[in-house]
Parts: structure tokens; C-alpha cells; sequence
């Protein structure tokens, strides 16, 4: 099967004849899928190191180098805060996963299967609330409902001559909420293609067998959503489990640990040396119950195939007539939108224009200024603004080249062990990012020489966030592969063309509106990761997101509110292009 | 059904003379697909052989999963065969002795996919041109000769006034003469078409045939034609070998498979058959055609039928009767050598007329002529003649 075997052709030996064809030249063989398996190999090693080298922490009393030892999972189980906070971890995520299944699913519904005036808004915002950062809504959401200084918490206190504030924003429940509106917007475009694709002659059936509009939706709408609802559901619970923006904002400083910032906290501890062996042994746990989450992920959606909901010839889009209750529909998307990205947003600008966090009120508005602005320190600002420059154009460039190398390996070519890859690439989601911040971290301090001055570097930095997204590129490299017709590669190669020309004249022209809109949502993410360039930070590689987190854990909140604000003014324009290009919903999430 | 040497052959392009010989020789070629699990399904290509001649038009014919499709992707060098030999113009291009698989893009050949394949990012003119592009650097024409070759492919198939447009602004019967214009371009001796009408309505389908055919004749290159389609086959090939389950079932000419199927599948696969159990009542030597046989087929008379091997008395075997090789007749008292049967069912289908009759145990379908008229219900007298019948074993 696989051309690795193969010798150089030889001239056969019972040829008649002339030969016509000229005969192959020794040593002209197809080096092509060869060399793409190679680098494929490659990145696939790259990214299992970052894992491999925390379990060998994990094992080890000290560095890598020492003897093997079960002493930190001795340590793990006796620590008090690391049970507690996988305990809250648990909380955390399945609020987050209720919270976004209950906005997201309804939403998807709606506007995929009803008349619903104004649709491409609703699709418009769901996009972009995934793009906005996470530390973003954090931010706003503590601005509101902190327990002592939330805005609103103090205006509803004085309204109502309260003794205590209403909302706590500083607990697991909460954070997660806040989480699971953000998650609402994956949910909401997994569901949607569900809902898109679904054969509307199935929902007729159930109406013309006599069933009524609810009874429809129950017995039959719903279960053939279902597998797609439960792999979303898995899927969301992946990404909250290893989230570490809102718990990062909200809960570190109150000490409220979930699984990511108790590995933070115990990488770049206030007090002490890293406890490295600790946090190793601790995400080897998480990286096999990531694992089995993926493995459970990858069961539902194989099982889902099996209802193949997608039709794809004669399909005509009917909708529901929502008549009264457009008002119903547009109330609940409104209520959403208000308070998981209007209100936050608000919140964060009001406390960028005010040297201290207070409500409403005229001495309030006497105070706003732009001091929050000129008071930055600017050189830092500059610094950062050239690092994170260099990681947007560099990261998506990198991840989009390791995602097309690793989809033609999966999709296209039939190596036995295709899948593999496939598997490898999902590495990044279904193990917390943190993770293999941590392995790129150790790798730097332990295994890589330190004469290449990788430790604390941009180059770093790139090459593993460049790694963490490939998950996302290789999903969107999937998918615009399978959608190209494997005869079209084929009918270059029967016309003499080579690997490579096929890849450049015909492949990659194919595939470029994938490459571009790829391109495009890895810039904005990397844009607004926070994660991975904390855990790598040093002075030298700060981006604008470190830069915020510094600011606010030094209790400067106005000042990061204010970076935070000019952020998202500087991604809107690349948000807006990714909105106009995927403009028929083609959307990656 | 090893390949023959191959001849002392021009370098010029295929077509300008008389070519003999083999142009495509499949030895004992042998495929298997595994699963991703790792288990091996039945072979998909089960020890075929074949040798096509220059200048045919050969079909490979069979119902889907039968491995016709696999036999010419490994022709094309699409599909890694697991064992055996192909040869190409007298060249090896794959050998699993000799370890030898040359890549698609060195076998030189024209393939036509049942998708078109045409590449949406270039102009018709480019995706004719593509093939002449991409040669190697030695043997790369010059720009101004590319555009002639192009613009005489292009003229072939009548496309010329759409060379500039963009290739997705084509229907579908004009995507798929560009199709063959690229296949034609740098004429290739072997032409592999892989069901390239199964794509267009029945109307374009028919006028493609003669198409392809006229396309064929004019630029003489050897084709190797996939189809499901018994019509398709019939009509075009110059020979064609039936296929089921991975195995040749037949290889002829289009009317010896239908007048003379070499078994029950060859015999039901093409046309519509009647299947009838049968005992072999007498032999007799004489007919170019095989055997002829008298067999109870029990239609209450002694039937007469050929066979291509010889058949031993009382040997139990199948008769095979077309519907149109079935007379129909008013019932008579003394209607000797006639079976008697009933009117089950008529419909009339314009040119021609079916019934289905049953004549004691067994249904038969019968075509006749739209003349011919008996009601339902009513009694006929049956008349098998012996250009009609055929015997194949159990």
C-alpha cells in the first residue's frame, strides 16, 4: 500500500519491442506522499513530546533526570487544594456545558428552521462571541456582579437598601455560567448543521402520520439531532474543563481554583520554587481523562453517522412560520446577546474611562477620563504589540501548513496508519491547552540546550501555539479536503502530473478559500490567547493578552480594561473580513 | 491469456497507422481492500487477465462492486494492485515480481472520470492544456505548439468558441467533452474511461455514445470503458468482458455475449432473460454454434437449443430464452411442437408489446410486436425457435 516499499522501478525484462514510453529513469520515483508522511510524522512527534515530557515529570523526583518516583502522586493525593480543586472543576464544567447546550441548541433551531426575520445578525453574533476573549467577558462580568465592587451589586444594594450583594460572580456556579455563554456560541454551530441539513420530508412524515408540532419536535426532530446535541455537548465539556481565562480573571485572586489555574498557580507560585512534579503528576490525570473525553467524542460521532440526517440532493429548506412568536424568539436570542456581550462590554469600557471601579452616578461621569490611556506604560505596550504581531502572522501561517500536511495525510493518502494522525491532531483540544504549555515549558528549561535560547523566546511561543492550533486547522483542512473530489487530484496525476505539481496546480488552488478563511480565525484566536503565552511568559515574548493579565494582577483594572478595549477595536476589522468571507455560513468554529 | 510480445511500434502518436498487438496486458492481477480495522474483504479483482488489442474499444461490464472499476484505476496506476502484471504499449508499469509500480503520472495515458474531474480554477482552455503543461522539462512543447494542440482538442469536441470561458460555466455534456479533450490532448495509446455518461440525462447519454465512438474511430486510441450500462456496452465496445465479484465471467464480442452467455449470470446480466430448468432429452453434433440439444424444460413439449459445451444425457441445466426469442401464436386444436399457455398480464409499451404467460408450472415474459395482440386471460399456443433458446449449465 504504501510507496516506501517500492524499489526503483526497473526496466522490465521481457520487453519485445521499442519502447515508446521513455522508460523511467532510475531514481525518479514519487518521493511526493513520502516526504508529506515525513513532516506529518514530524509535527505528530513534535506534539506528542509537549505530552511526553510532563508524564516523565510526572514520574521523576527532579528535572527529568531523576529516579523514578511515585513520590508526586503521593503529594497530589494528600494536597487538600488539588482535590478541591478538582472538585471544582467538575462544577465548573458542567455548568458551563448545561449553561451553553440550553442557549445554544434553541438558538441553532431557530435559526436554521424558522421564518426568523434578520438570521445572518443572529449567525453574525454567535461568530464573533466566539472570537471575543475570554478574558474580555471576565473582566466585564467581575466590573458587575464582584461581591463587594460589582457595578450592579452596588446599585442594587442602594436601590433596595440591601445588607449583603445579591450576586456573588467569585464562585464555581457562576464562572461557570459566564464560561457557558461563551460555549454557547460553539454549541450553537454544531447544532446548526444538524439542524441545516436534517431531511425536512422525516419532520413532514411525523406531522402527515398525525403528530402535533410539539409532538414532532419531541419524537422526531430532537432524537435525530441527538447524536450531534450529545457530540457538541462532549465537546464543549472538552474546552470548559481545560478553560483558563474566566476562572483565571475571576477566581484566581480569590483563590477559587478549577483545574487550569491550580496548575498556573503552582508553575509561577507567589512564594516558592514551581512545583513541577506536582503539576506533572496532576495533568497526567487530566491529559487520560481528556483522552477518554475525546474517546467518547469520537464514539458519538461515528455513531451519529448512522443516522446520516444529510440528505444533500432535493434539499429544500422549509421553515416554520413563527407568527406571534418572532417576538418569543427574538426575545430570548436578545436576552442573550444583552447579557453575555452587550452588558460586559459596557462594563469594560465605563471602567476603562474611570481611574476606579464605582456605578453610575454624576461624580462617576465627572471623573471619565482617558487617564487609563496615557497613563499606560508605552514601551512595554509597543513590545507587546510587536510580539503579538509577530505571533498572528506567524502562527496561523505555521499551523495552517501543519494542518494541510497532516489532513492530505489522513484523507488522501492510504497509508495504514492515516488515522493516527487524525488522533494526534486532536491532541490540542482534548487536552487542556495548558498542558502543553507546561511540556513546551520544561522541554525549554530541561531538554532543549539552552544555547538556543528557546526558554522565554517568541520563537517558542510560536512554535507551540502554532501546534496548539492545529487542532482547529486540520477541522476546517478536513472538511475542504472531503469536499474536493478526489478525481480532480487524480486527473492531474493521470495527465502527468507529479505529486507536488498535482499539490501546486491543482490542490492548493482548491483548497485556498479553506487555507484563507483558516488562516483568518487562527490569527483572531492566537490574537486573544492568553493562555499558552502566560505560561511561556517572560519579559521578552510578552503579548497584548499577557500584557493585560499583568496589569490586572498588579490591581491595575482600569488600565487592562483600557488594552482590553483597544483589542477588540483592533480585531473587529479582521473579525468583520472572516464574517464577509464565510459570508454562506460556511463558518469554521 | 499472457501477453503477446509487443510489435516494433513508430514514436509517433497513436492513430496515424495501423497498430497490432497488445496494448494493454493485465496478468493475474489480484486486489484486496482491507478495512481500517485491518480485515480483508473478499478480493475485489480476483485473477483477472486480459490482453487488449490497439485501436479496440473494450468494456468491462458488470453490476457495481464487481471490480471493474478497480481493474482500470490499476490500469491508470490509481489503485496499487496487490499481485500480478500490467502492461502498457509493451512497457511494465506494474509488477508484483519484479516490484514495479510506476506512478500515474508516468504511464502516459487519457483517462476520463465519471465526476468529469474538471478543475473549477482554470479556463477550459487551461484544463485541455494541463496535460501538455506538466510534461517533463526535456520534452515540454513550446508555448505556440501547446496552443495548437490545445485548439485541436479543443475543435474535436467542439468546444472552441468556450476555450476561454471559465470551466465551471459549462453543462454538464460540455464538461464532459472537455473531459476527454484533456484525456486526448497529448494523445495517449490507451484511453481509460471510467462510466463517463452515467452522469447525463438519457437524451445526451445517447449522443455522446456515437460521440465518443466517432472521437474513438477518428483518433484511433485504444479504450478501456467502464460501464454499468448493458446498452452502453453493447452498442460501443468492440469486445467486452462481463464481470461479477471480482472475476471475468466472459470476454467477446457484443453479440456472441448476448446470443451466446457463457453462463446465468452473463445471460441475466445482459438483456432480460428467462431462466428455465431443464433435462437434456438428445444431443446432436451438427452447428458451428456448439451443440444442439433437445431438453424438457417443462413446457409440456420438447424444446430445441444450443450449447456451447457438450451435454451429457439427463444432465440437469438451465435454458435460457430471451423475450423476444418467443413466438406467440393463436391457439389451434392440433398444434403440435407448441406449448399452451395463459394470458397473465399485457402491456403495451408503444413499439412492442410484453406478456407474461404462464405455461404449466412456469412464467415466461414474452415481447412481441405491437401486431401481435391476444387479451388477458385468454390462451396462446408458445413457439420456442432455436435462434432463440441457449443452454447453460446449472
Amino acid at each position: 500500500m504504501t510507496l516506501l516499499q517500492d524499489p526503483t522501478p526497473r526496466l522490465p525484462d521481457r520487453t519485445g519491442g521499442i519502447q515508446i514510453v521513455s522508460p523511467p529513469r532510475p531514481g525518479k520515483r514519487s518521493f511526493g506522499p513520502a516526504i508529506l508522511l515525513v513532516l506529518a510524522s514530524a509535527i505528530a512527534m513534535l506534539l506528542l513530546s509537549l505530552l511526553g515530557v510532563v508524564v516523565v515529570m510526572a514520574f521523576s523526583t527532579s528535572g527529568l533526570s531523576g529516579p523514578f518516583t511515585l513520590d508526586n502522586f503521593v503529594d497530589l493525593f494528600r494536597s487538600t487544594s488539588a482535590l478541591n480543586a478538582l472538585g471544582n472543576t467538575l462544577v465548573y464544567v458542567i455548568v458551563a456545558t448545561a449553561t451553553s447546550l440550553v442557549v445554544g441548541v434553541p438558538a441553532a433551531w431557530i435559526v436554521e428552521r424558522t421564518d426568523l426575520p434578520g438570521k445572518s445578525v443572529v449567525y453574525g453574533v454567535f461568530v464573533i462571541g466566539v472570537l471575543i476573549p475570554g478574558f474580555f467577558t471576565a473582566m466585564g462580568w467581575l466590573f458587575m456582579f464582584h461581591p463587594k465592587s460589582g457595578i450592579i451589586n452596588q446599585i442594587l444594594v442602594d436601590a433596595f437598601a440591601l445588607s449583603g450583594a445579591p450576586f456573588n460572580i467569585v464562585s464555581m456556579p457562576a464562572m461557570g455560567f459566564v464560561q457557558g455563554l461563551s460555549l454557547a456560541s460553539v454549541v450553537f454551530a454544531m447544532t446548526c448543521t444538524t439542524f441545516r441539513t436534517m431531511d425536512v420530508a422525516l419532520e413532514d412524515a411525523a406531522r402527515a402520520s398525525g403528530a402535533t408540532f410539539l409532538g414532532q419536535l419531541r419524537r422526531v426532530t430532537l432524537p435525530l439531532a441527538w447524536p450531534s446535541i450529545l457530540a457538541a455537548t462532549l465537546y464543549v465539556a472538552i474546552i470548559a474543563f481545560g478553560a483558563f481565562d474566566v476562572p483565571a480573571i475571576i477566581g484566581l485572586s480569590a483563590r477559587e481554583f478549577t483545574f487550569s489555574t491550580f496548575l498556573y498557580f503552582n508553575v509561577n507560585p507567589q512564594a516558592g520554587m514551581p512545583k513541577y512534579g506536582l503539576v506533572a503528576a496532576f495533568s497526567t490525570f487530566m491529559i487520560l481523562a481528556g483522552i477518554l473525553l475525546s474517546w467518547a467524542y469520537s464514539r458519538v460521532l461515528k455513531r451519529g453517522n448512522r443516522y446520516r440526517v444529510v440528505t444533500g440532493k432535493n434539499y429544500k429548506p422549509t421553515t416554520v412560520g413563527l407568527g406571534r412568536w418572532v417576538w418569543a424568539a427574538w426575545g430570548f436570542l436578545g436576552l442573550y446577546f444583552l447579557v453575555s456581550k452587550v452588558m460586559p462590554l459596557v462594563a469594560v469600557m465605563w471602567t476603562a474611562l474611570l481611574p476606579y471601579l464605582q456605578p453610575p452616578s454624576p461624580e462617576a461621569l465627572a471623573s471619565i477620563s482617558l487617564a487609563n490611556l496615557t497613563g499606560l506604560p508605552w514601551k512595554l505596550m509597543l513590545d507587546a504589540a510587536l510580539n503579538t504581531a509577530i505571533v498572528v502572522i506567524a502562527v496561523p501561517t505555521l499551523a495552517m501548513l501543519y494542518s494541510a500536511i497532516l489532513s492530505w495525510v489522513v484523507i488522501r493518502s492510504k497509508y495504514r496508519f492515516r488515522a493516527v494522525y487524525d488522533y494526534v491532531a486532536f491532541i490540542p483540544h482534548a487536552v487542556p491547552t495548558l498542558i502543553l504549555g507546561v511540556g513546551a515549558l520544561l522541554l525549554a528549561l530541561f531538554v532543549v540546550p539552552q544555547q538556543l535560547r528557546l526558554y522565554g523566546s517568541v520563537t517558542l511561543l510560536a512554535i507551540v501555539m502554532s501546534l496548539v492550533m492545529v487542532s482547529f486547522g486540520t477541522r476546517m483542512t478536513n472538511s475542504g479536503l472531503i469536499q474536493i473530489h478526489p478525481e480532480l487530484e487524480e486527473a492531474a496525476a493521470v495527465s502527468g502530473a507529479g505529486t507536488f505539481t498535482t499539490l501546486r496546480r491543482v490542490l492548493v488552488p482548491l483548497l485556498r478559500p479553506t487555507l484563507t478563511n483558516g488562516w483568518l480565525w487562527i490569527a483572531i484566536l492566537t490574537f486573544r490567547e492568553l493562555t499558552v503565552p502566560l505560561i511561556l511568559f517572560s519579559p521578552a515574548n510578552m503579548t497584548l493578552a499577557v500584557a493585560v493579565w499583568t496589569l490586572w494582577s498588579g490591581g491595575l483594572q482600569g488600565q487592562a480594561a483600557m488594552i482590553t478595549v483597544l483589542m477588540l477595536l483592533a480585531v473587529t476589522p479582521l473579525a468583520l473580513l472572516y464574517l464577509r468571507l464565510t459570508r454562506n455560513r460556511g463558518g469554521a468554529l | 491469456m499472457s501477453s503477446t510480445q509487443s510489435p516494433v511500434r513508430s514514436a509517433s502518436r497513436a492513430g496515424d497507422d495501423e497498430q497490432r498487438g497488445t496494448a494493454i496486458a493485465v496478468d493475474h492481477l489480484v486486489k484486496t481492500y482491507t478495512s481500517d480495522h485491518g480485515d480483508a474483504h473478499p478480493r475485489a479483482v480476483d485473477d483477472v487477465s486480459l490482453a487488449i488489442e490497439y485501436g479496440e474499444f473494450f468494456t468491462l461490464l458488470g453490476p457495481s462492486g464487481c471490480g471493474k472499476t478497480t481493474t482500470l484505476r490499476s490500469i491508470a496506476g490509481l489503485e496499487k494492485p496487490d499481485s500480478g502484471e500490467i502492461e502498457l504499449a509493451g512497457q511494465v508499469v506494474y509488477s508484483s515480481r519484479s516490484r514495479i509500480n510506476l506512478p500515474s503520472d508516468r504511464r502516459r495515458i487519457g483517462m476520463v472520470f465519471q465526476s468529469y474531474a474538471i478543475w473549477p480554477h482554470m479556463s477550459v482552455f487551461e484544463n485541455a492544456a494541463f496535460p501538455l503543461r506538466v510534461e517533463p522539462r526535456g520534452r515540454r512543447r513550446s508555448e505556440r505548439a501547446i496552443r495548437e494542440a490545445v485548439e485541436e482538442a479543443l475543435e474535436v469536441v467542439e468546444l472552441t468558441p468556450f476555450a476561454l470561458r471559465g470551466a465551471t460555466q459549462l453543462s454538464g455534456g460540455q464538461q464532459q467533452r472537455l473531459a476527454l479533450a484533456r484525456a486526448m490532448v497529448a494523445h495517449p495509446q490507451v484511453m481509460l474511461l471510467d462510466e463517463p455518461l452515467s452522469n447525463l440525462d438519457a437524451k445526451l447519454r445517447d449522443s455522446m455514445r456515437v460521440e465518443l465512438k466517432r472521437l474513438q474511430a477518428r483518433s484511433g486510441f485504444t479504450a478501456v470503458y467502464v460501464t454499468h450500462d448493458q446498452t452502453e456496452a453493447l452498442a460501443m465496445s468492440t469486445r467486452i468482458a462481463v464481470m461479477n465479484a471480482g472475476v471475468i465471467q466472459q470476454v467477446d464480442s457484443p453479440r456472441a455475449i448476448y446470443e451466446h452467455p457463457a453462463n446465468a449470470f452473463v445471460a441475466g446480466f445482459i438483456g432480460r432473460m428467462n431462466f428455465l430448468t431443464a433435462k437434456v432429452l438428445a444431443v446432436s453434433e451438427n452447428g458451428e454454434d456448439g451443440v444442439e440439444l433437445t431438453v424438457d424444460a417443462g413446457v409440456g413439449v420438447p424444446v430445441r437449443a444450443r450449447s456451447a459445451q457438450r451435454r451429457s444425457l439427463d444432465e440437469e441445466v438451465t435454458l435460457c430464452v430471451r423475450p423476444e426469442g418467443i413466438g406467440l401464436l393463436p391457439p389451434r386444436e392440433s398444434s403440435t411442437g407448441h406449448a399452451r399457455g395463459t394470458v397473465l398480464s399485457v402491456q403495451f409499451l408503444g413499439e412492442s408489446t410484453e406478456y407474461i404467460i404462464r405455461v404449466r408450472e412456469t412464467t415466461l415474459i414474452i415481447r412481441a410486436e405491437a401486431s401481435v395482440r391476444f387479451e388477458r386471460g385468454g390462451e396462446v399456443d408458445v413457439e420456442f425457435a432455436l435462434g432463440g433458446t441457449w443452454v447453460v449449465g446449472r
